[in-house]
């Protein structure tokens, strides 16, 4: 993997008995915006700060731009940390706190100026230079911790959770904020998070971790359509499971599945059919979206009880109820036609390994 | 993106019932002060005023004499007062800078076993009444002692570190050091690790983000801490008559010597009340001073 930019190879760590990191590995190619998504302890930020150098790990490696950094001290990685709790200076200002970093590389009084002064402007905090943090609001203290990261250039940039302090709408701001931060300057970023939503929406690439390892790497996309684990697929988003045995396929991506109870059930659009083998089991995940109303008759359609609805704002979203029993999600623009009984088919879905028991 | 709109300030939060006004909280403390503490101040506020001679009536007759004998002399002004101020800012000075170090050690070790014994080792010093300790010392500096022997082998010239300004210096400074590492263990404790990360992370040295970070983030415990010290060492009266052979002139020496050995309790209160402005003056230009070495880089 020489294209890669960070090469992160089987990070292993362990607090006295308990194993938090597995064998982690990671690859980031040059100017990606690598999210970190997971469970609260699942390991991510004991990953970010192996990364940053502030901790060992107990075996694994770390490499920069084809630099070992494994050993390296963290005053020399040159990584831009952008810290949960913001760690911003109190003793001084918002200025002086972007200053930090320039100041240590003797940069000229003028070009300091300069560059925090545009730093400072690109974040939208200008007017707000001479105060300390704390006269600044969260999200204020926020984009100072991520100008002080920032105006060094570093080659690498972490951010653990910069936004959970922050309340919903302010995040949201934030995020397209970031997005397009991260488009202008292009730099390579990873980026922790526990927050689905988040890892979505801003990343080129997604690393799903669970209890110390990793899950799934891929795009977005890749990771909300096809899911390679039951893990991933129940974590990110919402979405409609049933137990099935694959029966029958057809050549445009339909195919024909059944439960374990033996009811038939018709995917139009089946991905990842190769996941099990032909008449083994597996679990089908279909997204709330990929869930249709059907007319009675309709080949694939499915008779679903009403069981109950949410008012998500852009779609109603129905919990609906097959005859075997199992639950199925339906997104909706529009309320469901009265009546205790609608019908269903499903356009999409994804088969996933079960995990082992 | 515009700023947040700012959040509407949560109601004062109460502990008692409307009709207790919360300044009833204040009522044991300032009984306490007023009784123990005010009225005796308001008392020897009077001896002070009092005309030599003559019995001290509350609220009768007064005169500035007991003031302006202190005040208007070279000799109570800068043998007396000077020296006071001076042995007090050097000892503290000594203090700070052999405690901040050592609390500092403390406060990183991470060993929670060996931290007990080492803050144990700190405060042990102060189980033993100070007349005692002062034995101790004056035992380890006297002429033909062990530290003055040392030095004489390592080839230094004979010192004499007993019944002179250096040894109440020493003597104030092993009084205070205990005090102080013990306020500033907490201080550095509750220093945000996340802070002194970040600094490193931007490629900051050991000694650039000690000087920038963490000295400024114990600045005010180094500064409550000093208060403290200086408070118990420019009022000390044992050790400048025991190690300073009573020829250390030290204020708070010099007033139990009035009060207790002259009678002229007059005076002495007078001595007092310049004790307590000289001990303001000298903490506000140290506070000063202080925080001007912080605000720079
Ligand atoms: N110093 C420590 N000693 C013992 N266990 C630790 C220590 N630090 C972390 N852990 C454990 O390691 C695991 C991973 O912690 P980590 O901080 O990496 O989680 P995380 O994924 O960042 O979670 P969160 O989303 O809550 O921040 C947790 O189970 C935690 O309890
Ligand atoms: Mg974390």
């Amino acid at each position: 993997m020489s294209d890669s930019f960070v090469s992160v190879r089987n990070l292993e760590k362990r607090y006295g008995a308990v194993r938090v990191l597995k064998g982690v590995s990671l690859d980031i190619k040059r100017n990606q915006f690598v999210s970190l998504l997971g469970h609260s302890g699942c390991g991510k930020t004991t990953t970010l700060r192996i990364v940053l150098g502030f901790l060992k790990a107990d075996s694994g490696s770390i490499h920069i731009d084809g630099q070992d950094m494994t050993h390296v001290s963290p005053r020399h990685r040159g990584i831009g940390m952008v810290f949960q709790s913001y760690a911003l200076w109190p003793h001084m200002s918002v200025f002086e706190n972007v200053a930090f970093g320039l100041r240590v590389r003797k940069v000229p009084e003028a070009e300091i100026a300069t560059r925090v002064t545009s730093a400072i402007e690109r974040l939208h905090l200008g007017g707000l230079a001479q105060r300390t943090p704390r006269e600044l609001s969260g999200g204020q203290q926020q984009r100072v911790a991520l100008a002080r990261a920032l105006v060094i250039n570093p080659p690498l940039l972490l951010l653990d959770e910069p936004l959970s302090n922050l309340d919903r709408q302010l995040r949201e701001d934030m995020r397209l904020e970031l997005k397009h931060l991260q488009r202008s300057i292009a730099q390579t970023t990873i980026y922790v998070t526990h927050d689905q939503d988040e890892a979505l929406s801003l990343s080129d690439r997604i690393v799903v971790m669970n209890l110390g390892q990793i899950e799934q790497q891929g795009s977005p996309h890749e990771i909300y359509f096809e899911p390679r684990t039951e893990f991933v697929a129940r974590f990110i988003g919402k979405a409609t499971f049933l137990d099935v045995t694959l029966d029958g396929a057809g050549a445009d991506g339909a195919a024909r599945l059944r439960t374990a109870d033996g009811m038939e059930v018709h995917v139009s659009k089946l991905r990842r059919r190769d996941a099990v083998a032909h008449g083994g089991r597996a679990l089908l995940a279909v997204r709330p979206e990929e869930v249709a109303l059907a007319s009675p008759g309709e080949a694939g359609a499915m008779r679903a009880r009403i069981v109950e609805f949410l008012f998500l704002g852009n779609v109603y979203r129905y919990q609906l109820l097959l005859d075997n029993g199992s639950d199925v999600f339906l997104d909706s623009r529009t309320p469901l036609d009265g009546g205790e009984f609608a019908h269903v088919r499903f356009d999409g879905g994804c088969l996933v390994p079960k995990a082992a028991q | 993106m515009t700023a947040p709109a700012p959040t509407t300030a949560a109601p004062p939060r109460r502990f008692l019932p409307a009709i207790a006004p919360h300044w009833l909280l204040l009522l044991p403390s300032a009984l306490i002060l007023i009784g123990l503490f005010g009225f005796p101040l308001a008392w020897l506020a009077q001896f002070s005023v009092t005309p030599p001679g003559q019995q001290p009536v509350f609220l009768g007759p007064m005169t500035g004499e007991n003031y302006t004998r202190f005040l208007g002399d070279v000799f109570y002004l800068e043998r007396i007062l000077w020296t006071t101020v001076r042995v007090s800012l050097l000892s503290c000075l000594f203090a700070v800078l052999i405690g901040y170090p050592l609390a500092f050690f403390v406060a990183q070790t991470r060993n929670q076993k060996f931290k007990a014994i080492l803050i144990a080792a700190i405060v042990c010093p102060l189980w033993l009444n100070t007349v005692i300790r002062v034995f101790g010392i004056m035992l380890l500096l006297f002429d033909n002692g062990p530290v003055v022997g040392l030095a004489q082998y390592i080839g230094l010239p004979a010192l004499q570190l007993l019944y002179n300004e250096t040894g109440v210096v020493i003597g104030l400074t092993y009084l205070a050091i205990p005090f102080f590492v013990i306020a500033m263990i907490g201080v550095i404790e509750q220093i945000d690790q996340r802070q002194v990360e970040a600094a490193y992370s931007l490629g900051a040295s050991g000694p650039y983000v000690f000087r920038r970070v963490i000295f400024p983030a114990t600045l005010p415990g180094v500064l409550s801490g000093f208060v403290l010290i200086f408070c118990i060492s420019i009022a000390s009266f044992a050790i400048p008559q025991l190690l300073g052979g009573g020829k250390v002139p030290m204020l708070g020496m010099l007033i139990y010597r009035t009060a207790n050995v002259s009678g002229n309790v007059a005076f002495a209160s007078a001595m007092s009340f310049i004790l307590l402005g000289a001990t303001l003056i000298s903490l506000a230009v140290v506070t000063l001073a202080l925080n001007r070495a912080a605000g720079g880089r």
